[in-house]
């Protein structure tokens, strides 16, 4: 056995006397992974010795999670690429090395190389640098000149403000005028909380307050909100779209319907050049009571777990160097934090659109981060379905808004800062459960003598056991001993960035915290809701297809292929596919709905209608319940339904005698696996809406991997994993004691 | 009088026919949707991806989008070695670990054996999410992480726990004798299995064989984590990258996405057949 | 050359028994058909004797050596199963060698032993078949020739001839006596078919509810059946059992009376086998039903409401209209069996 695997290993290790240096970095273009990787040659030419290993971070959706679990795994990482939106948290948790002594001892470093706000944005509270800059982009207003200029407005002024762009706003706005020409809006709007923040502090207001306590209850904050909110319901001058990763509220201003885009960073420019049909730039953000924006950055940072800080170092200011910053700009990454190289041609492209490229570097002097205190990445999900609230429904007290998003992030903040006075787990406490476990299991073996089975005999035993040795060792070692390390994690506070011996002991706190988790409650209910819809609706749509392709008629076989077919493409090209067939206005569904006389919702962006988008979705990829009803109607006798036949059973009653009783086993089948199905979505909306509208569908299992990956918060995801089990096998238990007086064997096998 | 019912009903069943294929139709366009969408918009040029209607046809159909797609991925054939490697092992090590497992949980006598079945049902209903972590740490304890050991090793030890039930109901559904017989000849159960159950379960093999094809080629999570090297990547690794932070090409995803389910498709379509036989015993029975 | 004892088998599935204390012996080269209807608990016994089930107590001894615990392959035993559970993957080749095989039988050794197996059922043709392209009775023969392959110390039969039709059955029995003979190994064999029984086995052991009834020489059982359920399960037409009492050595069943010298006193049955009844002197019957047969004629008789008698005439003779009252049978005492309330046999007839 051993020998069949030796070919897998390729060698990892490396020999004594060579250092390695291990790199994880974006190789989302392969021009820049070129450079990197030249990058690298260079750095190991220059120091004898050492190697550079780059390893790619898995694209936008991996980089969240890969280096977290190098870092709980205590791999050696010497640098890493991280959003800024979780520095903080890597900072607070101790997971980053501090580079201030590096930057000091460095006389080739001058802090005037970058842009000041950039720098700032990387600081600890104490000062302290633990990174240098990707790049970054500053937030402004993408503008669409030729709408503007049709509808006689003026190009907006660098110093425009509020009531400038409302005025705009009010004047691009039409309706479609039934030639054929579309309706327009002022502003298609974001919506996430980098993206409103620059409205926040526009208008005086601020997230947190001075001592870095939530202050989204404060007057001005709400006012903010408010216009915004305004913009939508009352100006109804802006269209705002929930959808996930933004790919509609784009799609608008891409499709010419919208006067103004934004507030939105640099990394449009890239899909907008493609655009022929007008001309497009970019303006700052009008000003409220005074100017400023925000900033989305990567950055690049030297992990704990670094077995070489100082070539890490070295090897940083390289990456955050000219050469690989222009590189980085030419492709279109972002605004490099390199003056230098940002002020190059590489970035300042003079020949392409946008005309005003240089709003970005115009706007940086008042641009600013989300306050470096805290984990921003699990503060946005949790301010995120008040914010759809706001923006999305029309009579909606955003004041209470503002005050529920102050109490979840002020929670949050508590437990933060709570957390680092928990007492630490014992070292025993995890191969002490693994030993428990270990000896239940033996002792049930030894103990539980159990029944003996008819004809039992003891050598047939031995030999049973043999052979259930390969799926046996796998059961104990892939499966119950990661389910009793979680269940300690379940009583523990973790994060993935600190060691894993570094687990804080907080007993059922974690459970107790799920009956006063609101967002729980309704991710509980979205779910339940979710399943009870779309299970018995896919299982009769499954049983009405399955009726259709039954007899073999001229295209069948190749209908049944197709039906399979949603369930082999992968979730990520669905989602893009229904996020298109759900848009609410030009939606092929709509359209579809509209074309019967019935007005559509707006799917994927109204809370009432995401989860019965959810549902209608499931329905789509009933291919496999079909193929299983189809399996077992052909297994029917057709002696069956012939003598139905001539008993001058109708249609209807041939089904509902013949064919569904002997059906009823599958129907179980399907129910059971459908259930579970139902229970476990994830995929789907973790590429569709990442949970919103609001909450709305936020489901448990999404609900469990944010808490886990994005809040961090490991021991709470898995109290709710085992509630989720729970949950599901009392379901599987009623569903099973239900079945009972319905499903009929037509030959019972001996037990 | 006879004549013209004999009409009406001729009539009846023309009726009946033309509803069944315009409802065949239907469920064909409905079903075959997302591949016509995803072709579309690999045809799209640059920028164009999601722009405007679904059915409209790209008036350039941009070729290229698949040449920079594949130039994209890196080493094509390195990557497509290593996720053919992968999934055959694991093809291999699911067959033998759930066929295996599923005999003795059908065909043996011993005690705890329902408790244990219980179990293996049981485990279907852990979210994956949950042993994400602590399974990690234990490669990383036995050192493997960055080989292809913990995508391989689970289905060879271990198995799904699907899959035991599939085989273990398909073997339910061969007549006992069968068993008798084999030890009546002399066969151990490991020879009973290995002789004459396994190559009986030839459409269960099949199905689970496509089952495992389908989850391991576009296993996403399990490769991000445990593979680190460029050298180790598998498709969907490549596939991930054009997912940007910033700046997705969705055109040249698209084109690439249909690079990787091109097989997927071929080996559906080819082997539909014995996969609905399986299916349809796995099914008739629980 | 096998002596099989099976010494005070009983077995037991959860409270219900299914043997109980089951003793007896097959002689070596001796052909013992185990008969009883189903659910009698011969399908248990044999997979018991097979090493396929164990039993709760007893135990199987061969040539005089405890084997319990033991494989089958270790017993060296053979078995051919009423569905003949053949290799549906294999050819019949592959099939009829697979015993050889699994036990690493050199090459040349299974080439003339399929040949010679193969030519003694006529199967050479058929070799390269599958199961699934076989008749009936060819996939019986196949099953045969795998269990007589390895030349076993034992055969077993499960119901080997129940799902073939009536006339395959009769060819068949004829085929499983003429190897019986030839190869003389020790058979138990297995049936619930009476007439299967009485024509195949040397002797025939009776099981009813997990006990043996009876064992003994075929005509034996059907001369002097040691209990009730023996005399009705053995023969056919089945016996004629009525129901009555004995007091002072007159037996009485509703009208029916007749003298019964020695009996004791009680509950009493009475049997009659349908062939040695003649119409004659003696109670009157009402005749129900003729069923006319060419070699026999079948009367159903009634002699009250609660009893019926089934009368055998050897040939097509004339008989009364069905209707008719007062039709007489002779009932001779020497023709008469006698059974006390729990179904034993009373010594007590002439």
């Amino acid at each position: 056995m051993s020998a069949l695997f030796l070919p897998l290993v390729l060698s990892t290790a490396c020999t004594v006397d060579e250092r390695t240096l291990v790199v994880m970095a974006e190789e989302e273009q392969l021009d820049s992974w070129i450079v990197l990787e030249d990058l690298a040659r260079e750095f190991e030419a220059e120091h004898p010795g050492v190697h550079v290993r780059l390893l790619p971070l898995g694209g936008a959706a991996g980089a969240q999670d890969k280096g977290k679990f190098m870092l709980a795994g205590d791999l050696q990482l010497d640098l890493l690429r991280i959003d800024i939106t979780e520095l903080a948290a890597y900072v607070g948790e101790g997971a980053l090395l501090d580079l201030s002594p590096c930057f000091e001892a460095d006389p080739t470093w001058d802090p005037q190389d970058y842009f000041p706000s950039v720098l700032a944005a990387l600081r600890a509270p104490d000062g302290r640098l633990y990174g240098l800059p990707s790049t970054f982009t500053p937030y402004v207003m993408y503008v669409n000149r030729d709408l503007l200029h049709e509808r006689g407005l003026e190009f907006p002024t660098p110093d425009w403000t509020w009531d400038d762009f409302l005025r705009a706003a009010r004047s691009a706005t039409r309706a479609a005028d039934g030639n054929g020409r579309p309706a327009t809006v002022g502003i298609s709007l974001t919506q996430w909380l980098q993206a409103v923040a620059p409205w926040i502090w526009q208008n005086g207001a601020r997230l947190l307050d001075d001592e870095g306590r939530a202050a989204m209850h404060e007057p001005a904050f709400v006012e903010a909100l408010e216009f915004l909110h305004g913009l939508l319901h009352e100006e109804r001058v802006a269209s705002f779209d929930a959808s996930f990763q933004n790919q509609l509220s784009q799609g608008l201003f891409q499709a010419g319907r919208a006067a103004f885009y934004g507030p939105v960073g640099y990394w449009e420019t890239y899909r907008f050049r493609h655009i022929e049909d007008f001309a497009w730039d970019v303006v700052p953000l009008p000003r409220g009571e005074r100017s400023a924006t925000a900033i989305a950055m990567t950055v690049y940072v030297v992990p704990r777990t670094s077995a070489e800080p100082e070539l890490a170092y070295r090897f940083l200011r390289r990456m955050a160097g000219e050469r690989y910053q222009r590189t980085l700009a030419r492709i279109g990454n972002g605004v490099p934090g390199l003056i230098a190289a940002a002020r190059s041609a590489d970035f300042l492209k003079p020949d392409v659109a946008p005309a005003s490229e240089h709003v970005f570097l115009d706007v940086i002097p008042e641009a600013r981060f989300l306050p470096p205190l805290s984990n921003w990445r699990a503060i946005e999900t949790l301010c995120q379905a008040e914010l759809e609230g706001i923006l999305l429904v029309e009579d909606f007290d955003v004041a209470a808004a503002c005050e529920r998003m102050r109490a979840k992030t002020q929670r949050f903040l508590d437990r933060e800062a709570r957390r680092r006075s928990l007492p630490r787990m014992a070292p025993w406490a995890v191969p002490g459960t693994l030993a428990l476990g270990l000896g239940v299991l033996v002792a049930i073996g030894l103990f539980r003598r159990g029944r003996r089975p008819v004809a039992w005999r003891a050598r047939e035993e031995r030999q049973a056991y043999v052979l259930l040795l390969p799926w046996g060792l796998g059961f104990l070692l892939f499966l119950v001993g990661p389910a009793l390390v979680s269940l300690v994690l379940a009583c523990s506070e973790w994060t993935p960035l600190r060691p894993f011996a570094d687990k804080r002991w907080v007993a059922l706190e974690n459970v107790t915290r799920l009956f006063s988790d609101a967002t729980f409650a309704t991710s509980l209910k979205a779910t339940a809701v979710y399943a009870l819809v779309a299970v018995p609706l896919g299982l009769a749509l499954a049983l009405a297809l399955a009726l259709l392709l039954r007899r073999a008629t001229f295209g069948v076989g190749a209908v049944r292929t197709l039906a399979y077919l949603p369930a082999i493409v992968s979730p990520v090209i669905i989602g893009a596919l229904w996020r298109v067939l759900l848009r609410a206005d030009d939606g092929l569904v709509n359209a579809g709905l509209e074309a019967v006389g019935l007005t559509g919702p707006a799917w994927l962006r109204d809370p009432d209608w995401v989860v019965p988008a959810f549902v209608l979705m499931s329905l789509w990829s009933v291919g496999a319940q079909m193929l299983v009803f189809l399996g077992a109607l052909q297994a029917v006798d057709p002696a069956l339904e012939e003598a139905a036949r001539i008993d001058g059973a109708g249609t209807w009653r041939r089904f509902r005698h013949v064919l569904l009783p002997a059906l009823t086993p599958v129907v179980l089948f399907n129910l059971l696996t459908g259930s579970i199905n139902a229970f476990q979505i994830f995929a789907q909306p973790y590429v569709m809406t990442g949970g919103g509208p609001g909450d709305a569908s936020r489901f448990l299992i999404l609900y469990l991997y944010q808490t886990g990956f994005r809040h961090l918060d490991v021991g709470y995801a898995s109290a709710i994993a085992w509630v989720v089990f729970a949950l599901l096998a009392l379901l599987c238990l009623v569903l099973l004691r239900w079945s009972r007086r319905w499903v009929w064997y037509a030959a019972e096998t001996p037990s | 009088m006879v004549a013209a019912l004999g009409l009406v009903r001729r009539g009846d069943a023309f009726v009946r026919r033309a509803t069944h294929y315009v409802l065949l139709g239907m469920t064909a366009v409905v079903f075959g949707f997302p591949l016509v969408f995803l072709l579309l918009t690999a045809l799209r040029p640059e920028g164009q991806g999601l722009r405007g209607g679904l059915l409209e046809l790209p008036t350039e159909p941009a070729f290229e989008n698949w040449a920079r797609a594949l130039e994209q991925m890196g080493d094509f054939p390195l990557l497509l070695w290593n996720t053919t490697v992968i999934t055959v092992l694991s093809i291999a090590g699911q067959l033998f670990t759930c066929s295996l497992a599923g005999y003795a949980f059908a065909r043996l006598r011993f005690r705890g054996r329902d408790t244990l079945f219980l179990c293996v049902l049981a485990t279907m209903l852990l979210p994956d999410q949950v042993t994400a972590i602590p399974k990690f740490l234990l490669f990383r304890q036995l050192g493997l992480v960055d080989t292809f050991y913990p995508l391989v090793l689970p289905t060879v030890l271990g198995g799904a726990p699907f899959f035991i039930f599939l085989f273990r109901q398909y073997f339910l559904s061969l007549p006992e004798e069968l068993s008798e017989a084999a030890r009546i000849d002399g066969c151990t159960p490991f020879q009973a299995w290995w002789r004459i159950f396994l190559p009986l379960a030839r459409p269960m093999l099949a199905t689970v064989a496509i089952f495992t094809f389908l989850a391991t080629w576009n296993d996403f999570w399990a490769p991000l984590i445990y593979i680190l090297s460029p050298e180790k990547r598998t498709l969907t690794l490549a596939l991930a990258g054009f997912n940007r932070t910033y700046n997705t090409a969705v055109e040249h995803m698209m084109a690439a996405s249909s690079i990787v389910l091109f097989p997927c498709v071929l080996i559906y379509f080819l082997a539909q057949k014995v996969f609905l036989r399986g299916i349809r015993v796995a099914a008739s029975k629980h | 050359m096998t002596r099989l004892d099976l010494e005070q088998i009983g077995c037991t599935y959860g409270t219900k028994r299914v043997l109980d204390d089951v003793t007896l012996t097959v002689a070596d080269g001796e052909f013992l058909v185990i008969v009883g209807p189903s659910g009698c608990g011969k399908s248990t016994l044999l997979r018991i004797v097979a090493g396929l089930a164990s039993a709760t107590s007893g135990s199987v001894r061969m040539d005089g050596v405890a084997v319990d615990g033991l494989e089958p392959r270790e017993r060296d035993v053979a078995m051919v199963f009423q569905n003949y559970a053949l290799y549906p993957h294999m050819s019949v080749r592959k099939n009829l060698s697979f015993p050889l095989r699994v036990a690493r039988r050199p090459r040349s050794e299974i080439e003339t032993r399929v040949r010679a197996v193969a030519v003694k059922l006529g199967l050479s043709e058929l070799l390269d078949r599958r199961p699934a392209q076989l008749s009936g009775g060819q996939m019986q023969r196949v099953a045969l020739g795998r269990a007589m392959i390895r030349d076993p110390r034992v055969f077993l039969f499960d119901e080997p001839l129940s799902n073939l039709d009536a006339q395959l059955r009769t060819e068949m029995r004829g085929e499983i006596r003429r190897l019986h003979r030839e190869l003389g190994i020790t058979t138990l064999y297995v049936t619930h078919d009476q007439e299967e029984a009485l024509t195949l086995g040397d002797r025939i052991c009776v099981l009813h509810e997990g006990r043996i009834q009876q064992i003994g020489a075929p005509l034996e059982l059907y001369r002097k059946p040691r209990t009730s359920f023996v005399a009705r399960f053995i023969g056919t037409p089945a016996m004629n059992l009525v129901g009555g009492e004995v007091q002072g050595e007159v037996f009485r069943a509703g009208s029916l009376e007749l003298s019964a010298p020695s009996l004791p006193n009680g509950p009493t049955t009475l049997g009659i086998r349908p062939d040695e009844l003649v119409l004659g002197q003696g109670p009157r019957l009402t005749l129900v039903a003729v069923e006319r047969l060419g070699r026999e004629t079948r009367l159903e008789c009634e002699l009250d409401a609660r009893t019926r008698l089934v009368v055998c005439l050897p040939g097509d003779v004339p008989t009364p209209a069905p209707g008719a009252r007062n039709v007489g049978v002779e009932l001779r005492s020497e023709a008469l069996h006698w059974f006390d309330a729990a179904g034993r046999r009373l010594a007590a007839e002439l």
